[in-house]
This record gives C-alpha cells, sequence and structure tokens, in this order.
C-alpha cells in the first residue's frame, strides 16, 4: 500500500512536469509562429518595392521610350513624343495590349511632368501601361525622377515616372 | 528521484528548444534590415538630382547645370529676359519649384546643398552656394544623390548633393 502511494506521487510529478513542458513548448511555438508571420509579411513589402524599382528601370530603358541624341543613351530620360506615341499605339488594338502584357502585367505606368509649368498641361498623367485588375489594392507608388526631352524645342523638362503595382 | 531527473531533462529540452528558436531570429531569421528602402531612397536622390541637372531652364538654351557652373564662376543672370536678377535667384526659383511639386508634396524630408569642393582636398567643402531643406544629413540617417561638376579652365569643382532623411 505504501509503495503503491509513493508510486501515484511519482506518477503525479511526471504528469506535473509534462503539462508545465508542453505549456512552454505550446508558448514558444505560438511565439515563434507569430515572428515567422511578421517577418514573411516584411519580406513579402521588400520584394513588392524591389520589383517596383526594377520595373521602373526595365520602362525608363525601353527604346520604345527613351531619348537618344546621336546615338547617345541616357537612361532617365524619355522622348515625349514617343511617350505620347506610345502611350496611343498600346491601347489601339488587343495585340498591341498583349505585346507587354508578360512583362508588365499587374502594373500601371504613367508618366507626369513638373517643371516648367508649360510641360505639366502637355504631359499630365500620361498612361503608358495599365494591367492593374479591377477592384484589385495598388501598393505605395514608386516615384522615379526622370528628365522628358522635347525633341523639337530640344529642351529638357523635370518629370516623373510612377508605378503602382496591384498587391 | 528518478522523478526529478527526468523533470532536469525535459527542462534541459525546453532551454535547448528555446535556445534554438533564439539563436535562428537573431541570425538565420534573415532581417535584412532596411537595406530594401535605402536602395529606393538613393535611387530617388540620385535620379533627382540626375533630371535636375538636365531640365532647362524655360525660354532660356541652358541647362540646370550651366547654372550650376554660372553661380560658381560668374554669379550673373544667364538670362537677361527673365526678372531673376543672378543665377542663384534663379537657381532657387526652379530648385523650389521642382522639390515643393515633388519631395515636399510627399512629406519627404530633405536637405540639398550646392557647394564648391576643395581641390586640396575633395572631402572638404568650400562654399555653400545654396541650400535648401530642413534634415540635417550629420545627424540622421540619410543616403545622397551626387553630381559632381568640373569647370575647366578654372580649377574650381562643384557638388550638388541632395539627402533624402
Amino acid at each position: 500500500m505504501h509503495g503503491s502511494t509513493k508510486g501515484q506521487v511519482q506518477m503525479l510529478e511526471i504528469v506535473v512536469v509534462l503539462i508545465v513542458f508542453f505549456m512552454l513548448l505550446g508558448f514558444g511555438v505560438l511565439f515563434f509562429t507569430n515572428y515567422l508571420g511578421h517577418q514573411a509579411k516584411q519580406d513579402l513589402s521588400y520584394t513588392e518595392s524591389l520589383e517596383l524599382a526594377e520595373r521602373a528601370k526595365i520602362v525608363a530603358s525601353m527604346p520604345e521610350l527613351r531619348c537618344s541624341l546621336r546615338g547617345d543613351v541616357d537612361f532617365v530620360c524619355l522622348d515625349e513624343y514617343r511617350v505620347e506615341a506610345f502611350s496611343r499605339l498600346i491601347n489601339s488594338t488587343p495585340e498591341n495590349r498583349r505585346h507587354y502584357a508578360e512583362t508588365f502585367s499587374g502594373y500601371r505606368v504613367k508618366v507626369s511632368c513638373v517643371y516648367p509649368e508649360y510641360c505639366t498641361s502637355r504631359i499630365n498623367g500620361v498612361t503608358i501601361f495599365d494591367y492593374l485588375p479591377t477592384n484589385a489594392e495598388n501598393s505605395v507608388p514608386f516615384v522615379l525622377p526622370v528628365t522628358i526631352y522635347d525633341p523639337l524645342t530640344r529642351e529638357y523638362y523635370y518629370g516623373e515616372l510612377e508605378l503602382v503595382q496591384a498587391s | 528521484m528518478r522523478a526529478q531527473f527526468e523533470a532536469m531533462g525535459l527542462a534541459m529540452i525546453v532551454i535547448l528548444i528555446a535556445l534554438g528558436m533564439l539563436l535562428f531570429v537573431l541570425f538565420g531569421g534573415g532581417d535584412k534590415g532596411d537595406a530594401p528602402a535605402r536602395y529606393e531612397t538613393r535611387q530617388l536622390a540620385q535620379n533627382t538630382v540626375s533630371a535636375m541637372m538636365k531640365t532647362s531652364v524655360p525660354e532660356c538654351k541652358i541647362q540646370y547645370e550651366d547654372l550650376v557652373a554660372d553661380v560658381a564662376l560668374y554669379q550673373r543672370n544667364p538670362c537677361q529676359h527673365l526678372d531673376e536678377n543672378t543665377s542663384i535667384d534663379l537657381i532657387g526659383n526652379i530648385t523650389l519649384k521642382v522639390l515643393n511639386s515633388t519631395l515636399d508634396s510627399r512629406q519627404i524630408r530633405y536637405n540639398y546643398t550646392i557647394s564648391e569642393l576643395k581641390q586640396t582636398n575633395p572631402s572638404v567643402h568650400g562654399t555653400v552656394y545654396y541650400t535648401a531643406g530642413g534634415c540635417d544629413p550629420r545627424v540622421e540617417n540619410v543616403e545622397p544623390g551626387t553630381r559632381i561638376i568640373r569647370l575647366p579652365p578654372s580649377s574650381k569643382t562643384v557638388e550638388v548633393r541632395l539627402w533624402i532623411c
């Protein structure tokens, strides 16, 4: 009888220890999964912003849009007339739209002139690509400052390329 | 006695698991810091300076970069028909218009400076010709965009720098 009571106490001790062990393990796992979730969200936001920066550079270097003067290529310069012609052409036929869909699917790209004043009325939010799905939540816009070149007057204007990604 | 050993064993396991998680969080979790944000900011600063240097002064067949050179060399009025008295006034006018409609409108703090670089020690700045913006790059964690303009035949070198805070 005495041995059985001792055994029961030992068994109780083991059960208590196991309960404490699993409680600690549970708290640890809970904390760790929360941390991993937060980390994953942060990584996703970083990836999105880097992707936007990468797309902005692709747009700025497209021969269809960038300005070239005597073969000299400037990667932060867009040709005003190429931008206008391109924005008209891209939406003129479904084939034209499909041509760029693979690279810019889920993105919207706009060009605006900032300075001087007379340029802002000519190029004010000209949409180059708009492949954003309807009713999609958009990311924070990524803005890349560029120069906009007018080949007729040979003037350079200060402008911005704005990219938005569907998140 | 046996149960006490078991308890100690389990405590050791818990401690080892906690230690493993802690090490993962500290070293293996892939905390990338603010590297992507810094990359974005540097892009913004560098492209702002590059685009600004090329911008033409309206109704005057010169570019902003020519104005910067004029500020360092002569400080005259290169566009006689415009109201501004000197190239510094003209630079101030254009810079504020551009930065007000871009960085200021997005509540991005910055410091924009046009200054002379000393020939004897290029890391030391000489005369500051123009400055705009509120943040102090010496105390804040900032990313600069820079353009260095040499002005031959004079020995002067001018640095245009935009810090994004």
